[in-house]
Protein backbone atom coordinates (compact mmCIF):
# COMPACT_ATOMS: atom_id res chain seq x y z
CA UNK A 1 0.00 0.00 0.00
CA UNK A 2 2.36 2.25 1.19
CA UNK A 3 5.07 1.78 -2.03
CA UNK A 4 1.76 1.93 -4.45
CA UNK A 5 1.13 5.39 -3.36
CA UNK A 6 4.99 6.67 -3.23
CA UNK A 7 4.63 5.47 -6.82
CA UNK A 8 1.59 6.74 -7.69
CA UNK A 9 2.58 10.20 -5.99
CA UNK A 10 5.20 10.20 -8.29
CA UNK A 11 3.45 9.75 -11.50
CA UNK A 12 1.20 12.13 -10.28
CA UNK A 13 4.37 14.39 -10.15
CA UNK A 14 5.57 13.45 -12.92
CA UNK A 15 2.41 14.24 -14.97
CA UNK A 16 1.73 17.63 -13.32
CA UNK A 17 5.27 18.75 -14.39
CA UNK A 18 4.98 18.18 -18.08
CA UNK A 19 1.65 20.27 -17.60
CA UNK A 20 3.39 22.71 -15.43
CA UNK A 21 5.98 22.67 -18.32
CA UNK A 22 3.42 22.93 -21.11
CA UNK A 23 1.80 25.82 -19.34
CA UNK A 24 5.62 27.66 -18.57
CA UNK A 25 5.94 27.54 -22.28
CA UNK A 26 2.82 28.57 -23.98
CA UNK A 27 2.90 31.45 -20.71
CA UNK A 28 2.80 34.28 -24.16
CA UNK A 29 -0.47 32.51 -25.47
CA UNK A 30 -3.17 34.63 -24.27
CA UNK A 31 -1.18 38.13 -24.94
CA UNK A 32 -0.91 36.95 -28.61
CA UNK A 33 -4.19 35.25 -28.81
CA UNK A 34 -5.87 38.17 -27.57
CA UNK A 35 -3.07 40.56 -29.73
CA UNK A 36 -2.45 42.47 -27.54
CA UNK A 37 0.04 45.08 -28.69
CA UNK A 38 3.68 44.69 -27.01
CA UNK A 39 3.10 40.50 -27.31
CA UNK A 40 2.80 41.55 -31.56
CA UNK A 41 5.62 44.70 -31.10
CA UNK A 42 7.95 41.84 -29.73
CA UNK A 43 7.74 39.14 -32.90
CA UNK A 44 7.39 42.40 -35.25
CA UNK A 45 11.11 43.66 -34.21
CA UNK A 46 12.25 40.04 -34.31
CA UNK A 47 10.99 40.05 -37.38
CA UNK A 48 12.45 43.07 -38.35
CA UNK A 49 15.69 41.59 -37.86
CA UNK A 50 15.44 39.53 -40.68
CA UNK A 51 13.85 42.09 -42.92
CA UNK A 52 16.89 44.26 -42.10
CA UNK A 53 19.94 41.29 -42.68
CA UNK A 54 20.70 40.89 -46.84
CA UNK A 55 19.25 37.48 -46.52
CA UNK A 56 19.66 35.06 -49.85
CA UNK A 57 19.50 30.90 -51.14
CA UNK A 58 22.78 30.47 -49.43
CA UNK A 59 20.82 31.29 -45.92
CA UNK A 60 18.64 27.83 -46.24
CA UNK A 61 20.87 25.43 -48.04
CA UNK A 62 17.76 23.00 -48.12
CA UNK A 63 20.54 21.12 -50.66
CA UNK A 64 17.64 22.09 -53.98
CA UNK A 65 18.50 25.35 -54.89
CA UNK A 66 14.30 25.64 -55.87
CA UNK A 67 13.61 25.15 -52.51
CA UNK A 68 15.99 27.38 -50.95
CA UNK A 69 14.56 30.09 -53.22
CA UNK A 70 10.99 29.09 -52.32
CA UNK A 71 11.92 29.18 -48.57
CA UNK A 72 13.36 32.82 -48.98
CA UNK A 73 10.19 34.25 -51.14
CA UNK A 74 8.17 32.34 -47.90
CA UNK A 75 10.18 33.94 -45.52
CA UNK A 76 9.75 37.31 -47.31
CA UNK A 77 5.53 36.75 -47.85
CA UNK A 78 5.17 35.68 -44.12
CA UNK A 79 6.80 38.76 -42.89
CA UNK A 80 4.51 40.81 -45.25
CA UNK A 81 1.45 39.22 -43.71
CA UNK A 82 2.81 39.04 -40.19
CA UNK A 83 3.05 43.16 -40.35
CA UNK A 84 0.19 43.89 -42.22
CA UNK A 85 -1.90 41.73 -40.04
CA UNK A 86 -0.63 43.42 -37.40
CA UNK A 87 -0.89 46.90 -38.34
CA UNK A 88 -4.74 46.53 -39.84
CA UNK A 89 -5.02 45.09 -35.37
CA UNK A 90 -2.85 48.15 -34.20
CA UNK A 91 -3.22 51.41 -36.44
CA UNK A 92 -0.83 52.64 -34.51
CA UNK A 93 1.76 50.39 -36.29
CA UNK A 94 0.26 51.42 -39.81
CA UNK A 95 3.11 53.50 -40.99
CA UNK A 96 5.98 51.81 -39.50
CA UNK A 97 5.36 48.62 -40.88
CA UNK A 98 3.89 50.00 -43.90
CA UNK A 99 7.68 50.90 -44.53
CA UNK A 100 9.00 47.20 -43.86
CA UNK A 101 6.45 45.84 -46.10
CA UNK A 102 7.50 48.08 -48.99
CA UNK A 103 11.23 46.70 -48.09
CA UNK A 104 9.97 43.48 -48.28
CA UNK A 105 7.94 43.81 -51.52
CA UNK A 106 10.92 45.51 -52.88
CA UNK A 107 12.76 42.15 -52.04
CA UNK A 108 10.34 39.80 -53.65
CA UNK A 109 9.90 41.40 -56.85
CA UNK A 110 13.46 41.75 -57.15
CA UNK A 111 15.17 39.23 -60.49
CA UNK A 112 16.97 36.87 -57.84
CA UNK A 113 13.64 36.32 -55.62
CA UNK A 114 12.07 35.14 -59.14
CA UNK A 115 15.00 33.12 -60.03
CA UNK A 116 13.26 29.97 -58.44
CA UNK A 117 10.45 30.08 -60.46
CA UNK A 118 12.19 31.01 -63.54
CA UNK A 119 14.84 28.18 -63.65
CA UNK A 120 11.81 26.27 -63.59
CA UNK A 121 9.80 27.76 -65.88
CA UNK A 122 12.24 28.92 -67.76
CA UNK A 123 10.51 32.31 -68.25
CA UNK A 124 10.14 35.31 -65.97
CA UNK A 125 7.50 35.57 -64.14
CA UNK A 126 6.62 38.93 -64.37
CA UNK A 127 7.77 38.82 -68.46
CA UNK A 128 4.83 36.60 -68.85
CA UNK A 129 1.96 38.44 -67.14
CA UNK A 130 -0.98 38.60 -69.70
CA UNK A 131 0.57 34.98 -70.95
CA UNK A 132 -0.49 31.74 -70.83
CA UNK A 133 2.00 30.66 -68.52
CA UNK A 134 0.37 30.59 -64.99
CA UNK A 135 3.25 31.09 -62.48
CA UNK A 136 1.78 30.31 -59.42
CA UNK A 137 4.54 29.17 -57.08
CA UNK A 138 5.44 32.72 -57.53
CA UNK A 139 2.47 34.97 -58.65
CA UNK A 140 0.06 33.28 -56.79
CA UNK A 141 2.36 34.59 -53.43
CA UNK A 142 3.21 37.60 -54.48
CA UNK A 143 -1.13 38.19 -54.95
CA UNK A 144 -1.35 37.44 -51.58
CA UNK A 145 1.44 39.65 -50.49
CA UNK A 146 1.14 42.57 -52.57
CA UNK A 147 -2.94 42.63 -51.95
CA UNK A 148 -2.87 42.74 -48.11
CA UNK A 149 -0.19 45.46 -48.73
CA UNK A 150 -2.96 47.27 -50.12
CA UNK A 151 -4.66 46.51 -47.67
CA UNK A 152 -2.98 48.19 -45.05
CA UNK A 153 -1.58 51.20 -47.08
CA UNK A 154 -4.08 51.79 -50.35
CA UNK A 155 -1.66 54.56 -52.05
CA UNK A 156 1.49 52.18 -51.64
CA UNK A 157 3.87 52.44 -54.60
CA UNK A 158 3.09 48.93 -55.41
CA UNK A 159 -0.53 49.35 -56.58
CA UNK A 160 -0.06 48.90 -59.67
CA UNK A 161 1.78 45.46 -59.82
CA UNK A 162 -0.78 44.28 -57.95
CA UNK A 163 -3.13 45.07 -60.40
CA UNK A 164 -1.20 43.60 -63.36
CA UNK A 165 -0.65 39.83 -60.91
CA UNK A 166 -4.34 39.82 -59.70
CA UNK A 167 -5.56 40.71 -63.56
CA UNK A 168 -2.72 37.62 -65.03
CA UNK A 169 -3.99 35.52 -62.47
CA UNK A 170 -7.66 36.01 -62.97
CA UNK A 171 -7.51 35.84 -66.45
CA UNK A 172 -5.66 32.11 -66.07
CA UNK A 173 -7.90 31.22 -63.40
CA UNK A 174 -11.31 31.95 -65.21
CA UNK A 175 -9.75 29.68 -68.33
CA UNK A 176 -9.00 27.12 -66.05
CA UNK A 177 -10.93 23.50 -66.29
CA UNK A 178 -9.38 22.70 -63.55
CA UNK A 179 -10.04 25.61 -61.45
CA UNK A 180 -6.47 25.19 -60.53
CA UNK A 181 -3.01 27.02 -61.80
CA UNK A 182 0.16 25.21 -62.49
CA UNK A 183 2.97 25.97 -60.29
CA UNK A 184 5.70 25.05 -62.12
CA UNK A 185 4.95 23.24 -65.69
CA UNK A 186 3.11 20.16 -65.25
CA UNK A 187 2.88 20.48 -61.86
CA UNK A 188 -0.49 21.36 -59.77
CA UNK A 189 -0.63 21.50 -56.25
CA UNK A 190 -3.99 22.98 -54.53
CA UNK A 191 -2.09 24.88 -51.87
CA UNK A 192 -0.26 27.11 -53.77
CA UNK A 193 -3.42 27.99 -55.26
CA UNK A 194 -5.43 29.03 -52.19
CA UNK A 195 -2.59 31.97 -51.98
CA UNK A 196 -4.22 33.30 -54.63
CA UNK A 197 -7.81 32.16 -54.04
CA UNK A 198 -7.12 34.74 -50.80
CA UNK A 199 -5.25 37.70 -52.88
CA UNK A 200 -8.91 37.76 -54.61
CA UNK A 201 -10.64 38.11 -51.28
CA UNK A 202 -8.21 40.90 -50.19
CA UNK A 203 -8.23 42.73 -53.52
CA UNK A 204 -12.32 42.53 -53.61
CA UNK A 205 -12.28 43.82 -50.33
CA UNK A 206 -10.02 46.50 -50.78
CA UNK A 207 -11.19 47.69 -54.35
CA UNK A 208 -15.03 47.26 -54.27
CA UNK A 209 -14.54 44.78 -57.79
CA UNK A 210 -16.65 41.71 -57.71
CA UNK A 211 -15.31 38.26 -58.78
CA UNK A 212 -17.87 36.76 -56.94
CA UNK A 213 -18.61 34.56 -59.34
CA UNK A 214 -15.24 33.47 -59.84
CA UNK A 215 -14.39 33.38 -56.07
CA UNK A 216 -17.33 31.20 -55.61
CA UNK A 217 -16.43 28.68 -58.58
CA UNK A 218 -12.72 28.22 -57.67
CA UNK A 219 -14.20 27.39 -54.07
CA UNK A 220 -16.81 24.80 -54.77
CA UNK A 221 -14.22 23.15 -57.15
CA UNK A 222 -11.47 23.08 -54.35
CA UNK A 223 -14.52 21.44 -51.91
CA UNK A 224 -15.59 18.96 -54.17
CA UNK A 225 -12.99 17.99 -56.59
CA UNK A 226 -9.95 18.69 -54.16
CA UNK A 227 -10.49 17.54 -50.48
CA UNK A 228 -10.47 13.90 -49.44
CA UNK A 229 -14.29 12.32 -48.90
CA UNK A 230 -12.61 10.16 -45.79
CA UNK A 231 -10.97 13.07 -44.04
CA UNK A 232 -11.78 16.40 -45.58
CA UNK A 233 -8.32 17.41 -45.84
CA UNK A 234 -6.75 18.43 -49.16
CA UNK A 235 -4.73 16.80 -51.90
CA UNK A 236 -1.21 18.15 -51.59
CA UNK A 237 -0.72 17.37 -55.70
CA UNK A 238 -2.91 16.57 -58.20
CA UNK A 239 -2.77 15.18 -62.24
CA UNK A 240 -2.77 18.63 -64.36
CA UNK A 241 -4.56 16.42 -67.20
CA UNK A 242 -7.70 15.46 -65.49
CA UNK A 243 -7.21 16.68 -61.56
CA UNK A 244 -7.06 13.57 -59.93
CA UNK A 245 -4.74 13.34 -56.88
CA UNK A 246 -1.06 12.22 -57.40
CA UNK A 247 -0.49 12.73 -53.56
CA UNK A 248 -2.70 11.40 -50.68
CA UNK A 249 -4.15 14.51 -48.13
CA UNK A 250 -1.81 15.67 -46.07
CA UNK A 251 -1.76 17.91 -42.55
CA UNK A 252 0.98 20.56 -43.75
CA UNK A 253 -0.57 21.55 -46.75
CA UNK A 254 -4.44 21.83 -45.80
CA UNK A 255 -3.07 24.12 -42.73
CA UNK A 256 -1.70 26.18 -44.83
CA UNK A 257 -3.89 26.41 -47.40
CA UNK A 258 -6.97 27.02 -44.42
CA UNK A 259 -4.64 29.73 -43.56
CA UNK A 260 -4.64 31.40 -46.90
CA UNK A 261 -8.41 30.99 -47.33
CA UNK A 262 -9.21 32.52 -44.21
CA UNK A 263 -8.40 36.22 -46.05
CA UNK A 264 -11.30 35.47 -48.51
CA UNK A 265 -13.30 32.89 -48.07
CA UNK A 266 -14.11 32.01 -43.93
CA UNK A 267 -16.48 29.46 -44.16
CA UNK A 268 -14.32 26.77 -45.97
CA UNK A 269 -11.06 27.50 -44.13
CA UNK A 270 -13.56 27.33 -40.93
CA UNK A 271 -14.09 23.61 -42.62
CA UNK A 272 -10.83 22.58 -42.95
CA UNK A 273 -9.62 23.43 -39.64
CA UNK A 274 -12.64 21.61 -38.51
CA UNK A 275 -11.83 18.46 -40.65
CA UNK A 276 -8.00 19.03 -38.91
CA UNK A 277 -9.18 19.21 -35.60
CA UNK A 278 -11.20 15.70 -36.34
CA UNK A 279 -8.67 13.75 -37.26
CA UNK A 280 -5.44 15.69 -37.32
CA UNK A 281 -4.57 17.24 -34.04
CA UNK A 282 -3.71 15.61 -30.73
CA UNK A 283 -3.48 17.14 -26.97
CA UNK A 284 -0.80 15.69 -24.78
CA UNK A 285 -1.01 16.93 -20.97
CA UNK A 286 -1.03 20.68 -22.63
CA UNK A 287 1.27 20.44 -25.76
CA UNK A 288 -0.26 20.15 -29.26
CA UNK A 289 0.44 18.13 -31.97
CA UNK A 290 -0.87 17.81 -35.68
CA UNK A 291 -0.13 14.66 -37.61
CA UNK A 292 1.26 15.30 -41.15
CA UNK A 293 -0.80 11.61 -42.96
CA UNK A 294 -3.82 11.21 -41.70
CA UNK A 295 -4.07 7.66 -39.77
CA UNK A 296 -3.44 4.65 -40.61
CA UNK A 297 -0.96 6.05 -43.22
CA UNK A 298 2.30 7.78 -42.13
CA UNK A 299 5.60 8.59 -43.70
CA UNK A 300 8.77 10.56 -43.13
CA UNK A 301 7.99 14.03 -44.57
CA UNK A 302 9.52 16.02 -46.93
CA UNK A 303 11.02 19.71 -47.64
CA UNK A 304 6.85 20.74 -46.54
CA UNK A 305 5.52 19.20 -43.87
CA UNK A 306 9.25 19.12 -42.22
CA UNK A 307 10.30 16.28 -40.22
CA UNK A 308 7.62 13.84 -39.43
CA UNK A 309 7.94 12.30 -35.75
CA UNK A 310 6.09 9.76 -34.15
CA UNK A 311 3.45 10.87 -36.84
CA UNK A 312 2.99 14.19 -35.97
CA UNK A 313 4.52 16.95 -37.84
CA UNK A 314 6.67 19.53 -37.35
CA UNK A 315 5.08 22.20 -40.35
CA UNK A 316 1.39 20.74 -39.48
CA UNK A 317 1.99 21.86 -36.02
CA UNK A 318 2.95 25.64 -36.34
CA UNK A 319 0.30 26.00 -39.70
CA UNK A 320 -2.70 25.10 -37.15
CA UNK A 321 -1.44 27.97 -34.44
CA UNK A 322 -2.51 30.44 -37.41
CA UNK A 323 -5.98 28.52 -37.98
CA UNK A 324 -6.69 28.49 -34.19
CA UNK A 325 -6.31 32.09 -33.71
CA UNK A 326 -7.94 33.04 -37.35
CA UNK A 327 -11.51 30.97 -36.20
CA UNK A 328 -11.07 31.85 -32.24
CA UNK A 329 -9.88 28.21 -30.94
CA UNK A 330 -7.91 29.38 -27.92
CA UNK A 331 -7.25 26.03 -26.78
CA UNK A 332 -5.39 25.09 -29.42
CA UNK A 333 -4.15 28.20 -29.60
CA UNK A 334 -1.97 27.98 -26.31
CA UNK A 335 -1.21 24.07 -26.64
CA UNK A 336 0.32 24.49 -30.39
CA UNK A 337 2.11 27.60 -29.39
CA UNK A 338 3.71 25.42 -26.32
CA UNK A 339 4.60 22.77 -28.22
CA UNK A 340 6.54 25.37 -31.07
CA UNK A 341 7.60 27.40 -28.01
CA UNK A 342 9.34 24.29 -26.39
CA UNK A 343 10.77 22.57 -29.37
CA UNK A 344 11.46 26.47 -31.25
CA UNK A 345 13.32 27.73 -27.79
CA UNK A 346 12.02 31.92 -28.17
CA UNK A 347 14.70 34.41 -27.00
CA UNK A 348 12.90 37.80 -27.31
CA UNK A 349 10.27 36.73 -30.34
CA UNK A 350 13.11 34.98 -32.42
CA UNK A 351 13.37 31.33 -32.01
CA UNK A 352 16.32 29.13 -31.56
CA UNK A 353 15.19 26.61 -33.41
CA UNK A 354 13.22 28.62 -35.71
CA UNK A 355 15.90 31.27 -38.33
CA UNK A 356 14.41 33.03 -40.72
CA UNK A 357 11.76 31.29 -42.08
CA UNK A 358 10.58 29.65 -38.82
CA UNK A 359 10.97 33.05 -37.20
CA UNK A 360 8.45 34.53 -40.38
CA UNK A 361 6.11 31.84 -40.14
CA UNK A 362 5.18 31.97 -36.53
CA UNK A 363 5.09 35.94 -36.47
CA UNK A 364 2.39 35.63 -39.22
CA UNK A 365 0.74 32.70 -38.17
CA UNK A 366 0.11 34.44 -34.38
CA UNK A 367 -1.25 37.13 -35.57
CA UNK A 368 -3.32 35.82 -37.80
CA UNK A 369 -6.59 37.93 -38.02
CA UNK A 370 -10.06 36.16 -38.51
CA UNK A 371 -11.82 35.90 -41.94
CA UNK A 372 -14.06 38.76 -40.85
CA UNK A 373 -11.52 41.29 -40.78
CA UNK A 374 -10.58 41.16 -44.08
CA UNK A 375 -14.25 41.15 -45.38
CA UNK A 376 -15.44 43.81 -43.40
CA UNK A 377 -12.96 46.19 -45.23
CA UNK B 1 17.00 13.18 0.51
CA UNK B 2 20.32 13.98 -1.42
CA UNK B 3 18.78 12.18 -4.44
CA UNK B 4 16.06 14.90 -4.37
CA UNK B 5 18.41 17.63 -4.00
CA UNK B 6 20.56 16.45 -6.47
CA UNK B 7 18.22 16.02 -9.23
CA UNK B 8 16.78 20.04 -8.62
CA UNK B 9 20.54 21.07 -8.57
CA UNK B 10 20.99 19.79 -11.80
CA UNK B 11 17.70 20.48 -13.41
CA UNK B 12 18.72 23.97 -12.23
CA UNK B 13 21.83 23.83 -14.51
CA UNK B 14 20.18 22.11 -17.45
CA UNK B 15 17.37 25.00 -17.26
CA UNK B 16 20.53 27.97 -16.96
CA UNK B 17 22.10 26.01 -20.00
CA UNK B 18 18.98 25.55 -22.00
CA UNK B 19 18.85 29.89 -22.03
CA UNK B 20 22.26 29.93 -22.84
CA UNK B 21 22.35 27.25 -25.95
CA UNK B 22 18.99 29.15 -26.90
CA UNK B 23 21.12 32.45 -27.48
CA UNK B 24 23.43 31.21 -28.92
CA UNK B 25 21.48 29.15 -31.59
CA UNK B 26 20.26 32.31 -32.87
CA UNK B 27 23.02 34.00 -32.56
CA UNK B 28 24.40 31.63 -35.45
CA UNK B 29 21.39 30.64 -36.83
CA UNK B 30 21.26 26.88 -35.48
CA UNK B 31 18.03 26.79 -37.16
CA UNK B 32 19.61 25.68 -40.36
CA UNK B 33 20.81 22.24 -39.13
CA UNK B 34 17.24 21.63 -38.27
CA UNK B 35 15.04 23.02 -41.42
CA UNK B 36 17.86 21.86 -43.83
CA UNK B 37 20.49 19.15 -42.08
CA UNK B 38 22.37 19.11 -45.37
CA UNK B 39 23.67 22.71 -46.09
CA UNK B 40 24.49 23.18 -42.25
CA UNK B 41 27.79 23.93 -40.84
CA UNK B 42 29.50 21.53 -38.44
CA UNK B 43 28.98 24.57 -35.68
CA UNK B 44 25.06 24.96 -36.06
CA UNK B 45 24.50 21.24 -36.09
CA UNK B 46 26.60 20.70 -33.02
CA UNK B 47 25.04 23.97 -30.89
CA UNK B 48 21.20 22.57 -32.41
CA UNK B 49 22.20 18.97 -31.16
CA UNK B 50 22.92 20.34 -28.09
CA UNK B 51 20.06 22.59 -27.74
CA UNK B 52 17.84 20.05 -28.50
CA UNK B 53 19.16 17.42 -26.11
CA UNK B 54 19.59 19.97 -23.11
CA UNK B 55 15.67 21.11 -23.66
CA UNK B 56 14.18 17.84 -23.93
CA UNK B 57 17.02 16.35 -21.11
CA UNK B 58 16.57 19.12 -19.14
CA UNK B 59 12.20 18.67 -19.15
CA UNK B 60 12.88 14.93 -18.21
CA UNK B 61 15.04 16.35 -15.26
CA UNK B 62 12.48 19.05 -13.84
CA UNK B 63 9.60 16.25 -14.46
CA UNK B 64 12.07 13.58 -12.75
CA UNK B 65 12.86 15.86 -10.18
CA UNK B 66 8.82 16.80 -9.77
CA UNK B 67 8.13 13.16 -9.46
CA UNK B 68 10.90 12.36 -6.55
CA UNK B 69 9.80 14.92 -4.52
CA UNK B 70 6.16 13.86 -5.05
CA UNK B 71 6.63 10.23 -4.02
CA UNK B 72 9.11 11.52 -1.19
CA UNK B 73 6.29 13.54 0.68
CA UNK B 74 3.82 10.96 0.30
CA UNK B 75 7.17 8.55 1.92
CA UNK B 76 6.92 10.93 4.70
CA UNK B 77 3.30 11.04 5.23
CA UNK B 78 3.03 7.63 6.20
CA UNK B 79 6.49 8.07 7.90
CA UNK B 80 4.40 10.22 10.07
CA UNK B 81 1.19 8.76 10.08
CA UNK B 82 2.50 5.22 11.14
CA UNK B 83 4.68 7.51 14.35
CA UNK B 84 1.19 8.96 15.28
CA UNK B 85 -0.71 5.57 15.35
Amino acid sequence: MRRASSLLAALIGFLLAVRGLAAWHGRDADALFDGELEAQRERARAMDAWTGADLDRGDFSTGAARFDGEWLFVTRLMAVLGYAQTALEHPELRAEHAARIDESLDAMLAPEARAFDREAWGRDALSDLGGVRDHVGYLGYLSLALAVARAVSPTSRHVEMEERVMRHLVQRASASELGLLETYPGEVYPTDNTTFFGALGVHDAVTGEDHGALRRRLSRRLETRYRDPRTGLLYQRVDPDDGAPLDGPRGSGTALAAYFLSFSDGALSLALHRSLRAGMLTRTLGFGTAREYPAPSGGWGDVDSGPVILGQGVSATGFVIGLARAHGDRETFRAHLATASFFGGPVDGRHALGGPLGDALLFALTTALPPSRWEAR
Amino acid sequence: MKTGIALAAISLVALGLDRLLAGLAVDTNAAAAFLSPGGASVDQALIAGVFLLVRVGGAGLVALTAAWWSAALVRAAWRAARMTI
